[in-house]
């Protein structure tokens, strides 16, 4: 049985945010649950999945977070309780879907889990989601710890279900990926089966329906606004005429803070856990008394301007600051020290520091960049393009795994925005310059968000090659399945696989060709060729994650080569234009460590002496 | 009881999270509060791993620099470059065993000298204790496989294969705290150190 399934409350487990999480939603019944994986959001979906193999549970990996979304909200709608767990860059595709969603609402309760990142550590930007409450007009909570976090999930059904549309629980990384002590409670018992009454005047959103469900919506907007300013979620700890208004982790921050600058009989904090509808109310009770504000949150200052437009509604003239120089950032994320520093130069306060060992005289430590793993066909099917083009072509790439060849020795990546930018900027690029274009992009990605460029690029005849990497999984969040992908060997029934050779010849390409990329010579002449194309062609380039067929139950052993010392010329081919991390210098001569190599015979096919060779095994 | 901060590091594939997850299990079970954090957007793919656990009356889940009171390194370059992390009063625990990144294969990057790092770090904090704990876990049969030891967090096949051929080694972790519990690493062992433990843990005798 799935840990995340005990059933013995009041029990004590160590859980990380996103296990807690979880563990909130099926304490709370949840039925029914989608998502597209993405750091730091991915967890979540990886127990609730499991679990849905255990139980009556349904979960599972949408092509996108639009269509995580629309399938937890056709589930909601009929009744059952359900969730859509993303990032908060997929917030953005599922953004179409959830504007209107706050129009229709829901029957059943329908939670929807967004992962912040600020300071971008697996992220394309660090976007502050608190604006999709403003923007959707639906409430959302944001917790401060882990065990938190699984009470709000519970309670985020119960508002779901009590307010008939959707809530939003946002998190940040250091909510996900931190662990706290965390008890379980009482599990409520799924309901698994949902009804649909037609209403068509409710549901379908033609302009005249919309226009009655948008009054619906802000009635619902101020019934939400009165509970956020009674939540306990939102809360006044301490007395005095210091106030700290804060949220999420910097709630954290702010206690450590008052505890260690001894400031706690003279100060006011505000936790806001109910952060949209905003609690004006509860923040103008905050004020009474206040002599001066310190709003402390990572990323935009959303707390700060509306307990600004609070305090002006209520007349309070009083000092009230949080973003600006000499204070907090809008940028990255914070830390208890900073925080500190930032509370007592805020009060005037002398700060007592915390320093730092001199660096002085302390060698410089050589960057450790995340490389491709040894063996990854990504390296495989990079260095071939760049043998035939070189810095000729414009190489748009995408989002997952291969974003790591913009590094050099490969240096295999020019421009990138989003999920499936690769195939769009693609043509942009083409028309603009009249240069070769070859693209990238990943099997999950090209799923996610790839079609769409791809059949606009067939219609209007755009001249590029798309290379797409299947390597049978979406990898860089820990190998979910995509619609690509046969579950059948890791023991999972019931799927039917999309093949992409297939779909692409459906929309329309007319020049495809499937690749083995460890194949070099093979490769290169498929690259030669779909480049020659006028219009668009599609490599697919199939080789499965060496990590992934790790895990395999028909997994193979692997066997490593080696250098054979006396054939070896030090050209150094193999290190200089592979950059592969099995490969170290021993006394200026290269090695392979055979713990690392897993023997994909790519150096072996580069190599101008002919000197790397499998190890004999005896 | 009053905060203590552990920061660990090491390079993706060592253990780090597992480390720091026996930690906090211990500290649940001893009834001690516990919070932890770690960063390991990409740790598959031969990165930086830290992880923070934070002992006792603390609510924050992270470690400002020059605030931990104990940094454990599990690859010595990884370890110098946290040092901004130590204050004076840091203790410093460091294996010896190096795991240069691949900057340093290609040119890119110079691996540092360990032994006048450390003592250069020795000066500056409480206390440096290093030893080659690679060595050591090789000797008791736990031989670190670098990067093919990941488990696989989606399906945990392999953690479960492993599990069952498993043999009920002296851990690592137990071999160095016995080791150091006899105040044998103090002096930052060098090789003598490191054979005589060796010799003592092929005789079993612990």
């Amino acid at each position: 049985m799935h840990k995340l399934l005990t059933d013995s409350p009041g029990e004590k487990m160590l859980m990380l945010g996103n296990e807690a999480i979880a563990r909130g939603a099926i304490e709370a019944g949840v039925a029914f649950g989608a998502t597209y994986p993405g750091t730091p959001s991915s967890e979540i979906s990886e127990y609730l999945f499991r679990i849905s193999h255990e139980t009556d549970l349904y979960f599972e990996y949408s092509t996108n977070e639009k269509v995580a979304l629309e399938i937890a909200a056709g589930a909601a709608v009929c009744g059952l309780r359900s969730m859509a767990v993303m990032k908060h860059v997929g917030m953005n595709v599922a953004a179409d879907a959830l504007m209107t969603l706050a129009y229709v609402g829901v029957r059943g309760g329908l939670v929807i889990v967004c992962a912040d990142d600020p300071f971008m550590f697996s992220s394309q930007n660090e976007q502050d989601n608190r604006y999709y409450g403003k923007l959707s007009g639906l409430p959302i909570l944001e917790p401060s710890t882990g065990d938190e976090a699984k009470e709000m999930v519970k309670y985020a059904f119960d508002l779901s279900e009590e307010l008939k549309e959707p809530v939003i629980l946002r998190t940040t990384t250091r909510i996900n990926h931190s662990s706290f002590v965390v008890e379980l409670g009482n599990i409520r018992r799924r309901e698994t089966r949902g009804d649909f009454e037609k209403n068509p005047f409710r549901y379908v959103t033609v302009p005249a329906v919309s226009r009655n469900l948008h009054k619906l919506l802000l009635q619902n907007y101020d019934k939400a606004l009165a509970t956020a300013n009674r939540s306990p979620w939102n809360r006044i700890s301490g007395d005095g005429k210091w106030g700290i208004a804060c949220n999420g982790v910097s709630y954290n921050y702010v206690q450590d803070a008052v505890k260690e600058l001894g400031i706690s009989e003279r100060t006011k904090v505000l936790r806001v856990g109910f952060s949209h509808p905003f609690p004006n109310g509860l923040v103008q009770e905050f004020l009474k008394g206040c002599e001066r504000v310190l709003v402390v949150e990572e990323g935009e200052p959303y707390m700060e301007e509306s307990v600004k437009a609070a305090a002006q509604e209520a007349g309070c003239t009083i000092s009230i600051r949080g973003k600006g120089d000499e204070l907090f950032s809008r940028l990255f994320e914070f830390d208890p020290a900073l925080v500190r520093r930032n509370v007592a130069r805020f009060f005037g306060l002398s700060e007592p520091m915390s320093e730092s060992i001199s660096a002085a005289g302390l060698p410089e430590i050589p960057q450790r960049p995340p490389n491709l793993c040894a063996g990854c066909p990504h390296r495989a099917t990079f260095y071939s393009v760049r043998k035939v083009l070189g810095d000729d072509a414009i190489y748009p790439t995408d989002i997952g795994c291969y974003t790591l060849g913009l590094l050099p020795p490969l240096s295999m990546a020019d421009f990138l925005i989003c999920m499936g930018s690769s195939v769009g900027t693609a043509a942009g690029f083409a028309r603009a310059t009249g240069r070769k274009v070859v693209a990238f992009i990943g099997d999950s990605t090209f799923f996610h968000s790839g079609l769409p460029g791809l059949v606009s690029a067939v219609h209007h005849n755009h001249n590029f090659t798309l290379v797409i990497l299947d390597n049978g999984t979406t990898a860089m969040t820990g190998h979910q399945p995509h619609p690509g992908v046969d579950l059948r060997p890791l023991g999972f029934e019931g799927y039917s696989t999309v093949d992409i050779e297939t779909v692409v010849r459906g929309l329309g390409v007319k020049h495809v060709t499937v690749v083995e990329p460890l194949k070099l010579k093979k490769t290169q002449e498929a690259v030669k060729e779909a480049v020659e194309f006028k219009g668009v062609s599609v490599i697919i380039s199939r080789e499965i994650c060496p990590l992934y067929a790790k895990v395999l139950p028909d997994a193979k052993k692997t066997r490593s080569f080696h250098v054979a010392e006396a054939k070896c010329a030090n050209h150094r081919v193999c290190i200089n234009d592979l950059g592969c991390p099995a490969f170290y210098l021993e006394d200026d001569r290269v090695k392979i460590n055979e713990n690392v190599c897993i023997g994909c015979a790519v150096c072996a096919q580069i190599c101008p002496e002919n000197a790397i060779l499998p190890v004999k095994t005896a | 009881m009053d905060p203590i901060r552990l920061i660990i590091v090491a390079v993706g594939g060592q253990g780090n999270l597992l480390a720091s997850r026996v930690l906090g299990e211990a500290a649940l079970a001893a009834n001690v509060p516990v919070r932890m954090s770690e960063i390991h957007g990409m740790a598959q793919r031969g990165g930086v791993v830290e992880s923070a656990v934070l002992f006792g009356d603390v609510e924050s889940t992270i470690i400002s620099d020059g605030e931990a009171d104990a940094l454990v390194g599990f690859e010595p370059s990884e370890t110098l470059r946290a040092a901004k992390k130590c204050g004076k009063d840091t203790v410093v625990i460091t294996n010896l065993g190096q795991l240069p990144p691949f900057t340093v294969a290609i040119g890119k990057g110079v691996y540092p000298d360990i032994p006048s790092s450390l003592d250069l770090l020795r000066q500056r904090v409480k206390k440096v204790i290093a030893f080659d704990g690679t060595g050591l876990a090789i000797k008791a049969g736990n031989a670190d496989e670098g990067r093919r030891k990941r488990t696989d967090p989606f399906f945990g096949l392999r953690e479960e294969r492993r599990d069952r051929n498993r043999r009920p080694d002296p851990s690592e972790r137990e071999l160095v705290l016995r080791a150091s519990l006899r105040g044998r690493f103090d002096q930052g062992g060098g090789a003598t150190t490191r054979d005589r433990e060796a010799r003592r843990v092929e005789k079993g005798n612990l």
